[in-house]
């Protein structure tokens, strides 16, 4: 198998957290790309929603949406599952459709501020998702003792990866919801020290378009 | 009884109502409509991302996910499965439940271009869009032999949603008209597959409206 990623991108950090949680990184190969160049000249072909993460299978077909490219992996080890079975199950697909959802508005926004040509831009348009980040963070912050201290499954992940993202993309808007959520952020200071968030940690590429 | 909180203009809702008629599940659900004028003051109050659908447990909490919700569902009947446990016919279904999902989304992306400020639209991001359902309706058609064989799942359920949300933005004029979206001429047996799919009581039932 084959994952085509980008660096930048936290639903890509996702699921290479979880390959590294669950020791499945050696069950694919990973071709990561380094520009959006790259990415449009390559995932199209393979992905018709040319979105990534994608995941070519074994058979050359592609396995899009990063939710079923985790359970995928999760599938192919032995260890403590990052989808426990039983009751826990939905609170943990919950938590990775809060994280998820949180990282599709910060994207949302971060696309108009910076992607969208710049006579088209609307303020609103920021102003509207980042708001939705805030209350994502404001749900989230209730859940922290119970959900999230001392747990490692892709729900807690995807919190994970959606507060890199919003360190790493909107660092004023980041800093600026810390004292509103200081147990949702103590919890993120000590998750990221691991070494599957230090390895997969998101920096500029080489050539940004 | 448990809640379903939505709207009809919004596939993902729609996907979640098909689902609970093909699961059997409508005397445990409430279908309860959020009118589009009262969406942005309603829906936060039951999602902190102010997303439709919302499902309202019998305790009182919500799921949010249409992804999420279908597959809870699934765990509360002892018919058979939507989403199979075969793990090979899983992946299957999965796939197709991003395809149709990513149709939807491709859709809403070129729909909401639409109602922005006449200035302030992206006619190249709306070109792209189609272009991105294009090829997902292309794949669909290619591999129509696949997907529609043997009993209904959460891949046919969604793939039919996306398919049927292209038509209705057209025919509502909210979708422009590009080329590419002309499913007869592109899709044609995708369309047939379709059009014999909508005929299905679950379908039926959940019609999109504006």
């Amino acid at each position: 198998m084959k994952l085509y990623a980008r660096i930048v991108s936290p639903y890509t950090r996702k699921v290479r957290v979880l390959a590294k949680e669950t020791g499945t990184e050696a069950k694919f190969e990973t071709f990561m790309m380094s520009s959006a160049a790259e990415h449009r000249q390559f995932v199209p072909p393979l992905s018709p929603m040319g979105k990534i993460p994608v995941m070519e299978l074994d058979n050359g077909n592609a396995l899009a949406d990063s939710p079923y490219i985790c359970e995928l992996l999760d599938s192919l080890h032995n260890g403590p599952k990052m989808f426990p079975a039983g009751p826990e199950q939905w609170q943990v697909r919950q938590l990775l459709a809060l994280g998820d959802g949180i990282t599709d508005c910060a994207i949302t926004a971060t696309g108009e501020a910076r992607m969208r040509p710049e006579q088209f831009r609307e303020q609103s348009v920021i102003d509207f998702q980042l708001l939705k980040v805030s209350r994502g963070l404001d749900a989230l912050e209730p859940k922290v003792e119970n959900e999230l201290d001392g747990k490692v499954n892709v729900g807690v992940i995807a919190v994970a990866c959606a507060m890199g993202y919003l360190e790493f993309r909107i660092p004023d808007f980041f800093a600026a919801q810390r004292a509103a959520h200081p147990k949702l952020y103590a919890w993120y200071e000590v998750f990221k020290q691991r070494p599957s968030m230090v390895e997969t940690a998101p920096r500029d590429e080489v050539a940004p378009n | 009884m448990m809640k379903l909180y939505g709207s009809n203009g919004s596939p993902f809702t729609r996907k979640v109502r098909v689902f609970i008629g093909e699961a059997g599940l409508w005397d445990r659900v409430e279908y309860v409509l959020v009118p589009p004028n009262e969406f942005r003051t309603v829906m936060p109050k039951h999602s902190p991302l102010g997303k439709v659908p919302v499902l309202e447990l019998d305790d009182g909490s919500k799921m949010i996910d249409s992804p999420a919700i279908c597959e809870y569902l699934d765990s509360l009947h002892t018919g058979r499965k939507l989403f199979p446990e075969d793990p090979a016919e899983r992946w299957t279904a999965l796939r197709y439940l991003a395809l149709g999902d990513g149709i939807c989304e491709a859709v809403i992306a070129a729909f909401r271009e639409l109602y922005r400020p006449k200035d302030k639209q992206n006619t190249a991001l709306v070109d792209r869009e189609s272009k991105r359902v294009a090829n997902c309706v292309d794949l669909l058609e290619r591999e129509i032999d696949e997907f529609a064989a043997g009993p209904v799942t959460i891949g046919q359920i969604a793939a039919a949603i996306g398919v049927g949300h292209i038509i209705f933005r057209r025919q509502t004029g909210e979708l422009p008209e590009h080329p590419a979206l002309d499913l007869a001429i592109r899709a044609p047996r995708l369309l047939a597959w379709y059009e014999d799919f909508f005929q299905r009581p679950s379908m039926q039932n959940a019609k999109p409206e504006k």
